[in-house]
């Protein structure tokens, strides 16, 4: 480790290892540095992923794809579901693994990646960011950079030290908990995602499939839609319903920004990636490979401002993002607070109107213009967020 | 004021993530709460997933439940 780099990625994850990656290409040196002593772990995440969108980045392998799914199927609330048609596959992943191999990609590119080092502050010099200051092995150092890219996921604080406000709304924030359960028979082939206000409120359970008799059975429901009872008290009822003879490999806590991206993602030198700017699809939560977006953009503009742009060029990465995924996330936002809107009975005639249609035509496109045809009030309601 | 039961938290940062006033510290296995910027908004307490996280309007003297001593002490003592 040196005492100045052109970047410092604050946060191992997917975002940050992408952004290190990108950047150390583009000819950069960079430090890495993850206040876990481990990259990887814990793993805070439900891990499906889909072919298309991790392909971009890295070769499918089976050392970190605990299955391969081809299908999604929605529960609603009285217990009936319905399977949509989908083309393309997904993975549910070993993120312990994957991340491991994301760190290894920074760190062949030429970045220098240290665990256990936690940032407690920037450093600056008459109001400019100049380097991070972190506790590395328990010595206080000061590391100086001329850019600093924050991937320090939900609990971002890089961000607001640098002035930018990325405080998560409790309205979109899902207070999420999963355990890894073991000795349960699950369909290998499907991920399962569970609605209702009884179950979830303000968001849903997930039950992923890892394997033959294993699954990622998580919940994520909105911190203020929820404010009595918690994330695992609502877990640990579906668990014992649906899988009480389970064994519980892992039980961990998270939390999901499901908002849409940051208002403001670059200041000066700062730049912020993946949970910390919020570039998380706002519907499903995941965050994987739009962080890995974000933190790819992030890595060559940052590349191109250093060599030859000036640093004025990094607000070039805030365009590239919003041209990419962030307008989509803007949509996909309002589509969330239409379906938070609808009631468990909504839900369950909606599933009713949907097995009605030929299988062959149970698209998510058309399943959603059944439901309006048959539930026109459905309209008004998605027209209020539209608009609204 | 908000207090943390010790030994309970999984260092999810959830409640880092809405905090408004920047007032949590959370490092890989500890967190603690920066009492000087805390306004006592509770918006941590609603978030915690594992419900780790209390709100105590009596503040520091009152302590939380599981901490308290048993109401009779057993007759040895």
């Amino acid at each position: 480790m040196r005492e100045e780099y052109d970047i410092i990625v604050v946060g191992a994850g997917p975002a940050g290892s992408t952004a290190a990656r990108y950047a150390a290409a583009g000819g950069a040196s960079v430090l890495m540095l993850e206040k876990d002593r481990d990259v990887g772990y814990p793993v805070r995440c439900g891990e499906a992923v889909s072919h298309e969108g991790v392909v971009q980045f890295i070769e499918p392998d089976p050392r970190w794809i605990a299955a391969t799914v081809s299908k999604f199927r929605i529960v609603v609330p009285d217990g009936s579901s319905i399977v949509p048609r989908l083309d393309g596959t997904g993975y549910v992943l070993e993120r312990r693994i994957f991340d491991y191999e994301l760190a290894k990609l920074a760190a062949r590119e030429g970045a220098d990646v240290v665990t256990k080092a936690y940032v407690y502050d920037l450093v600056r010099t008459n109001g400019d960011v100049r380097g991070v200051r972190a506790l590395i092995n328990d010595r206080r150092l000061e590391v100086r950079a001329k850019i600093v890219i924050a991937a320090d996921g939900v609990e971002s604080r890089v961000g607001k030290w640098a002035g930018i406000d990325t405080t998560c709304h409790i309205r979109d924030m899902e207070s999420c908990a999963q355990m890894t359960l073991t000795g349960v028979t699950v369909d290998e082939g499907i991920l399962d995602f569970c609605f209702g206000k009884e179950i979830a409120p303000g968001g849903y359970v997930w039950v992923f499939p890892k394997g033959k008799d294993s699954a990622n059975v998580g919940i994520g429901i909105s911190v203020e839609r929820a404010k009595e009872k918690s994330a695992i008290r609502y877990l640990e009822e579906f668990v014992a319903r649906r899988f009480p003879r389970a064994s519980v490999l892992t039980r961990i806590a998270g939390g999901v920004p499901c908002a849409t991206t940051c208002d403001e993602i670059v200041r000066g030198n700062v730049m912020l990636v993946g949970d910390a700017a919020h570039q998380v699809n706002p519907v499903s939560g995941g965050g994987i490979i739009s962080g890995m977006i974000g933190g790819m953009i992030a890595g060559q503009v940052a590349v191109e401002a250093l060599q030859k742009d000036g640093l004025a060029h990094l607000k070039e990465y805030e365009k590239r993002w919003h041209k990419r995924l962030g307008w989509r996330h803007e949509v996909f936002y309002r589509v969330k607070e239409a379906i938070y809107r609808f009631s468990d009975e909504t839900l369950n005639k909606l599933c009713d109107d949907a097995c009605r249609l030929p299988e062959e035509k149970r698209t998510v496109g058309s399943i959603f213009r059944t439901a309006l045809w048959n539930k026109p009030s459905l309209l008004l309601d998605i027209a209020k967020v539209f608009v609204s | 004021m908000i207090y943390i039961v010790p030994g309970k938290c999984d260092f999810c940062g959830c409640c880092v993530g809405v905090c408004p006033e920047d007032a949590i510290e959370l490092l890989e296995a500890e967190i603690r709460i920066i009492d000087e910027r805390c306004t006592n908004c509770r918006k941590c307490v609603w978030a915690c997933p594992w419900e780790v996280i209390e709100f105590h309007r009596e503040g520091i003297e009152q302590l939380p439940k599981e901490l308290s001593l048993p109401q009779e002490l057993p007759p040895s003592f």
